[in-house]
C-alpha cells in the first residue's frame, strides 16, 4: 500500500535528510501515528477480498467472545504462522490458519533452474531437514534417468539422513519444552545438537544447508575425523536420552500439560493427510522406511514407535523414541558400510523425460516430490508436498474447546517448519 | 532412460479390482508401477468417491493434489496421488481441464486434506474447484494478481528499489531508536 509506506517513512528535514526516526519525534505523535497505522491495517483487513474462514465470519456474541490474531510474530508459532482465533475467555471456539508469510516461489524457481542447481534449492524448503529434501529430489531424478547410486553412497546417504533426523528432533525437543515454559531442556538439547552439526560440518563443510547429495551418489566420502565425530555423537546422544526422560518425560508438570491435550484420532489423521510421528502417535505403525522401503532401508532392523491416544504426549514420546532408533540405524550402517566409489557415474548434463512421484520419510513426515520432465535441462513442473502443510491443516479444528496455552503445546507437538509449509 | 517399474502386488490387486468393478474406467499402469485412472472432469467426483469408499479399493491417503500447465496443448492436467495406508498400493488420478475454462468439481469432501491442496492449485494455477467450501488464496497475498505457475504468467510489477550502501551509512548515522536503546533490555 503506497500511502501506508508514506506514513511510515519519516518526514524529510530541512536539509533533505530524513529526520531521525521515532526518538526525535514527540512520543505522543509517534504513538498517534502507530495507532493510525494499526487502524488502517484493520480497515484493510476488513475490506480484503479474502476475509477469514466462514467459521470466524459471524458477529461475535457481545463482550464474551472476541477474535484474536495469534502470530504471525508470536514466538510459539515457530516462524510466521498466523492463527485467527475466536475466543470465549481463554477458550477457543473456532480457529483459522493463515499461512503463506514465508512463500519463496520454490516451485516456480525449480522450473527455471537445472536439476543439479535444484539440489541446494530444495535444502531451503525444509531447512531443518535439508538432507531429507535432497534425498527425495535426488531419488526422483535418479528414477527418471535410471541411474543407480553406488553402494557406499547409499550407506552414506542413510547415515546422513538419520543424523538429520536426530538433530531435527533435538531442535524440536528443545523448542517444544521451551514452548511449555521449561528452559533447561532447550540447553540440554542444543548441547547434543551442536555435536551433530559438527559431524555434518566435518563431512560436508556446511552445518545447516548441505548440498551433499549428488545424482548418482554423494559429493564426497567421510574423512577419518568425521567417522570419529560420528561415533562420539552417537555415544553422547545415547547417554543423554535418559537425562531427557528424567528431566522432561517423567516431569509431572509436563505430563499434566500434554496428556489428553490436542487429541487427533486415527481417522482424522489419515483424512487430513498426516504422516510421520503425528500419524504414528495415533497408533498407526506406518513408516515409509519399512512400509515402502527406499534406498537401502530394508537392510536395517529398527522398531517403529507408536502411540496410543494421539495426544501431544504421544507425539512427544514417538519422536523421542525415534532418536534412539536412528542411532541404532547409524550404528548398523557404520558397521556394514562397504568400500568403494561414492560419486557414481551420472552424466553431468542431464535431460530426463517422463514423470515420477517419489516420497521419503523425513523427520516431520512424508516428503513428496512430483516431478514432470519434458526432455529439457529444466523440470517442466515440480510439486513439493511438505508434511507440515498437511499437519497445519488440522489446526482448523484441533484447538476447538482448548485453552490458548494448550494451543501452544499442540502447535509445538505438530513440529511445523514454516518454510516447509509455505515453500 | 529408465526401465519400467513392475507394479507391486497391492497395486496389481487395485488394478484388477478396478477392471472387475468398473470396466468402463480408463485404467492402466504408469511406467513407474502405479495404477493410472484417467477421468473426465464430469465423472471425477464419482470416480474419487469409489476409489476411497469401495471395499476393494479404499485409497485412504491422499498424498498430493496438483495441476500441471501443458500450455502447448491448451490444457491443464489435474494430478492426484493416492496411497492405501495398509499396503501402499498406489493410484494416480488424472483429469484434463481445458485452459479456457479451468473449472473442476472439488474432491475435498472425499479427502479433507485435498481442501488445502486445491486452494494451492487455485492460488498458483488459477484452477477453480466448484463446490469447494473455502476457495481463496493460500500462499500468495490476497491482492496478488495472476497465477504464477501458469506458463504464460508475466510478472509486470515494477522492480523493487535496490538497497544501496549509502542507506546503510545513513541508518548508522541516525539509529531509529537512539536514546532509548541506552537502557539495557534485560
Amino acid at each position: 500500500m503506497p500511502q501506508d509506506d508514506q506514513a511510515r517513512r519519516p518526514a524529510a528535514g530541512p536539509d533533505g535528510r530524513p529526520e531521525g526516526g521515532m526518538a526525535r519525534q514527540d512520543p505522543g505523535v509517534a504513538a498517534a501515528a502507530a495507532i493510525e497505522r494499526e487502524r488502517r491495517a484493520v480497515a484493510r483487513h476488513r475490506e480484503s477480498p479474502n476475509p477469514p474462514r466462514r467459521a470466524l465470519a459471524g458477529k461475535t456474541a457481545g463482550v464474551k467472545e472476541m477474535i484474536v490474531n495469534m502470530g504471525p510474530q508470536h514466538p510459539s508459532t515457530h516462524g510466521v504462522l498466523r492463527l485467527v482465533l475466536r475466543l470465549e475467555g481463554e477458550q477457543i471456539t473456532a480457529s483459522d490458519v493463515d499461512i503463506g508469510y514465508l512463500h519463496r516461489c520454490h516451485e516456480k524457481l525449480m522450473e527455471a533452474w537445472s536439476y543439479h542447481q535444484i539440489i541446494p534449492l530444495v535444502d531451503r524448503i525444509d531447512y531443518l531437514a535439508a538432507i531429507a529434501c535432497e534425498h527425495c529430489f535426488v531419488l526422483a531424478v535418479e528414477d527418471l534417468l535410471g541411474v543407480v547410486p553406488t553402494e557406499r553412497a547409499e550407506y552414506l546417504r542413510v547415515i546422513a539422513a538419520e543424523l538429520q533426523r536426530i538433530v531435527s528432533h533435538l531442535l524440536w525437543f528443545g523448542t517444544f519444552a521451551l514452548d511449555l515454559g521449561a528452559v533447561t531442556p532447550f540447553l540440554y538439547a542444543f548441547r547434543e545438537r551442536e555435536l551433530g552439526y559438527d559431524v555434518f560440518e566435518s563431512f560436508c563443510g556446511a552445518r545447516l544447508l548441505y548440498g551433499y547429495f549428488r545424482i548418482g551418489g554423494v559429493r564426497n566420502d567421510f574423512t577419518a575425523s568425521a567417522w570419529e565425530k560420528l561415533d562420539a555423537f552417537c555415544d553422547a546422544i545415547a547417554a543423554s536420552l535418559p537425562e531427557y526422560d528424567n528431566l522432561v518425560t517423567n516431569n509431572p508438570i509436563f505430563r499434566a500439560r500434554t496428556r489428553g491435550v490436542g487429541v487427533l484420532t486415527r481417522e482424522q489423521a489419515v483424512a487430513y493427510g498426516c504422516t510421520g510421528p503425528v500419524l504414528r502417535a495415533t497408533g498407526v505403525a506406518h513408516d515409509l522406511r519399512r512400509a515402502d522401503p527406499y534406498s537401502i532401508y530394508d537392510r536395517f532392523s529398527f522398531e517403529i514407535p507408536i502411540g496410543e491416544r494421539g495426544d501431544v504426549f504421544d507425539r512427544y514420546r514417538v519422536r523421542l523414541e525415534e532418536i534412539r532408533q536412528s542411532v541404532s540405524i547409524i550404528r548398523q550402517a557404520r558397521r556394514d558400510i562397504p568400500p568403494g566409489d561414492v560419486r557414481g557415474q551420472a552424466p553431468r548434463f542431464i535431460k530426463p523425460e517422463g514423470e515420477v512421484y517419489r516420497r521419503v520419510e523425513g523427520p516431520r513426515g512424508e516428503i513428496g516430490c512430483y516431478l514432470v520432465a519434458n526432455g529439457s535441462e529444466r523440470p517442466w513442473r515440480c510439486k513439493w508436498r511438505g508434511p507440515s502443510f498437511s499437519h497445519l491443516h488440522t489446526l482448523n479444528f484441533l484447538p476447538r474447546g482448548a485453552f490458548v496455552a494448550d494451543l501452544v503445546a499442540v502447535i509445538g507437538s505438530l513440529d511445523p517448519v514454516m518454510d516447509d509449509v509455505d515453500r | 532412460m529408465s526401465e519400467n517399474v513392475e507394479p507391486g502386488p497391492a497395486t496389481r490387486q487395485v488394478f484388477n479390482a478396478v477392471a472387475r468393478a468398473f470396466p468402463r474406467w480408463d485404467a492402466s499402469f504408469t511406467p513407474r508401477g502405479e495404477v493410472l485412472v484417467r477421468v473426465d472432469r464430469t465423472s471425477l467426483r464419482e470416480v474419487c468417491g469409489q476409489l476411497k469408499d469401495h471395499p476393494r479399493l479404499g485409497m485412504d491417503l491422499c498424498h498430493s493434489l496438483t495441476a500441471v500447465d501443458y500450455i502447448h496443448e491448451g490444457r491443464f492436467e489435474l494430478v492426484i496421488h493416492l496411497f492405501r495406508l495398509a499396503d501402499q498400493a498406489r493410484v494416480v488420478v488424472k483429469a484434463e481441464i481445458p485452459r479456457d475454462d479451468p473449472k473442476l468439481p472439488t474432491v475435498s469432501d472425499v479427502w479433507p486434506t485435498a481442501e488445502w491442496h486445491e486452494r494451492e492449485a487455485f492460488d498458483l494455477l488459477g484452477i477453480e474447484f466448484t463446490g469447494h467450501p473455502d476457495l481463496r488464496r493460500i500462499l500468495l497475498k490476497d491482492d496478488f494478481v495472476g497465477h504464477p505457475l501458469r506458463k504464460d504468467f508475466v510478472d509486470d510489477r515494477p522492480p523493487r528499489p535496490r538497497f544501496v550502501r549509502e542507506d546503510v551509512a545513513r541508518r548508522r548515522e541516525y539509529p531509529a531508536d537512539a536514546g532509548e536503546s541506552r537502557v539495557p533490555v534485560h
